[in-house]
């Protein structure tokens, strides 16, 4: 169990500088989430923080010790990689139990965490096997069973799911979350999926472009987002932006209104637009409109309702309170 | 693999007719030495020559063991023995560790390195033989399993093919193991090199067969008839002038150089074959 403190993180490759000063509290016990497009520097920010990427600027720290140049090992964590990285010369045992071996714990004790965490995971069937004789989600658990059983202070993940089938993906996800629950060990979770991190989070990173755009709880990053681009990435399908001067009220520097699809309504009064497709999700029925002013926008529609054929003219009306304002640098205004 | 290309009737008893010709083409001098070496010498020489084993096999192969011509081919088949495995085994050592430092080190001059053993490549024995002659008469190597051994025992073709392999195995692979706490060394040992196995059992058959087929280099490097190796100890058998040749011996030996090289590759088929064409890691 420990915190995670990054300070002013920053990291280069050659010129080019890929993240640009992070700040972060992790709270012992946290489960935080990282987030964020391919290419934004998720990734990289959390092998710096297993140490494996040095640290260009700046400074980690894990349970209030600076472990810029501490080796991996050195660190007390555990990290599960988007491809397992299980060795696969090795026994699922074997694979587990590599970390202790090394660390020279007596031999009693590996067999008993071994078998300890392979009981939580379910996999004391399988650990006379190799990783190739294991499904996806079999693997999946490996690799986790293999970062518990050195109970470390922190779990690193790093797109742990994204090589799963969807339904898999969702099983596991629970599983991680209840794990984490009971296990009670400080996460780092990379992810591009926001389901994921929405689902995950105690709290959630939201970066973008090297730099994190928001910090917080994902109910709170959902409904308050900082930037434009938050409120574009967290949320399926994305919030509509439409140009500020749709509303009469729009505060000075307001380049663009945002609204979620969930809060626009079909109305008998209000904007007009034409239906351009719709998209039938069984529960809800996406409406993709075309408004007046050239701006395309989203609804989402409960089923029992009444959904406009496509082509037909449609009045859109929405809550004030439902909007969002962002100047021309994508800030909330 | 089996059943990709399909023929029916005529076409597969010519594939089969094709083979077979083929195959016989290939055994019929192997069966004449066998052959030869089963008679005495006078049915040898007297045409025709004979096609069925005689009864002189035991009495042959146990003259052949025991004396030879120059020096016993059991003795002869025991340097060949050290050298085959020296050079086998120790190019596989090399190149592993080599391939390994080029692969997973950094270090200045990495790739310099790297075709500078690539190089090598294009120079086989023959072009560098008088000065490496030179070095290992300077070293006190003639006539010694060591200069037998350490002049063949860099390879950059091995170098080559386990950089290429290691360059496929996965870096999150690297990094489970140095988050586990191995270091370069450990990694090296308890991961990549079970991992390299099959690539290992394959590489072993080939410089085996090499190491033994060996034949100008232990020519020019040995003197001594106890430390002539099998291969090039055939030649020396042959008479010099109006001697006549031990026709039943020399074959008989031939016999014997065969099998060593036969078994490493029956032995170790299966891996070998695995080795070339597994792509599974």
């Amino acid at each position: 169990m420990a915190t995670v403190t990054l300070k002013e993180l920053k990291k280069s490759f050659g010129k080019t500088q890929v993240i640009h000063g992070i700040d972060l509290e992790v709270l012992d016990g946290e489960f935080i989430v990282i987030v964020g497009p391919s290419g934004c520097g998720k990734s990289t920010l959390l092998r710096m923080v297993a140490g494996l990427e040095t640290v260009t600027d700046g400074e980690v720290q894990i349970g209030g010790e600076r472990v810029n140049d501490s080796e991996p090992m050195e660190r007390d964590i555990a990290m599960v990689f988007q491809n397992y990285a299980l060795y696969p010369h090795m026994t699922v045992f074997d694979n587990m139990a590599y970390g202790l071996k090394i660390a020279g714990k007596p031999k009693a004790e590996i067999v008993e965490r071994v078998h300890e965490a392979a009981k939580l995971l379910q996999l004391e069937s399988y650990l006379k096997r190799r990783p190739r004789e294991l499904s996806g989600g079999q693997r999946q658990r490996v690799a986790m069973g293999r970062a518990i059983v050195r109970k470390p202070s922190v779990f690193l993940f790093d797109e742990p799911l994204s090589n799963l089938d969807a339904k898999l993906r969702v099983q596991m996800r629970l599983e991680i979350k209840q794990l984490q629950r009971r296990l009670g060990v400080t996460s780092l979770y990379v992810t591009h999926d926001q389901v994921e991190a929405m689902t995950l989070a105690d709290r959630m990173i939201v970066m973008n472009a090297g730099k994190a755009d928001q910090i917080g709880a994902p109910l709170e990053v959902y409904a308050n987002p900082q930037t434009q681009f938050v409120a574009g990435f967290i949320g399926s399908p994305p919030m509509n932006f439409l140009p500020s001067e749709m509303a009469n009220d729009a505060p000075g520097g307001a380049k663009t209104l945002g609204i979620r699809p969930e809060h626009m309504r079909f109305a008998r009064t209000g904007k007009e637009a034409t239906v351009i497709y719709t998209e039938a999700l069984g529960a809800e029925t996406l409406v993709h409109v075309e408004l007046k002013q050239g701006a395309s926008a989203t609804i989402r529609q409960n089923a029992a309702g009444p959904v406009p054929s496509e082509g037909a003219v449609v009045h859109l009306d929405w809550d004030a309170g439902d909007r969002l304002f962002f100047d021309s640098q994508g800030r909330r205004c | 693999m089996a059943g990709m290309v399909e023929r029916r009737g005529v076409g597969r008893w010519m594939t089969h007719l094709g083979l077979i010709v083929g195959l016989l083409f290939i055994f019929f001098p192997i069966w004449l030495a066998f052959v030869a070496s089963t008679v005495t010498q006078p049915e040898i020489v007297k045409p025709p020559m004979p096609l069925l084993p005689g009864d002189q096999f035991f009495e042959n192969y146990r003259r052949a063991l025991i004396s030879g011509v120059n020096a016993p081919v059991g003795w002869m088949m025991l340097n060949s023995l050290v050298m085959a495995m020296g050079i086998a085994v120790g190019k596989i050592v090399i190149s592993l560790l080599s391939a390994f430092a080029i692969v997973y080190f950094k270090f200045p001059g990495r790739r310099l390195f790297f075709w500078l053993i690539f190089m090598t490549l294009m120079l086989p024995v023959e072009v560098r033989i008088v000065p490496t002659y030179e070095v290992a008469a300077n070293f006190g190597m003639l006539n010694s399993y060591s200069g037998l051994i350490f002049p063949l025992i860099a390879s950059a073709t091995a170098t080559f093919l386990f950089r290429q392999f290691f360059m496929t195995v996965p870096d999150e692979l690297t990094e489970a193991a140095r988050v586990d706490g191995a270091g370069p060394m450990r990694f090296f040992w308890d991961i990549l090199l079970p991992m390299s196995r099959t690539n290992v059992a394959a590489l072993f058959v080939i410089l085996f067969i090499y190491g033994w087929n060996q034949y100008l280099w232990p020519l020019l490097i040995t003197t001594d008839p106890s430390m002539n190796t099998i291969v090039m100890g055939i030649k020396q058998m042959f008479p010099s002038g109006d001697d006549t040749a031990d026709w039943p011996v020399i074959m008989a030996t031939s016999i014997l150089a065969m099998i060593p090289p036969v078994i490493v590759v029956i032995s170790m088929q299966k891996l070998f074959i695995r080795g070339l064409v597994d792509s599974e890691k």
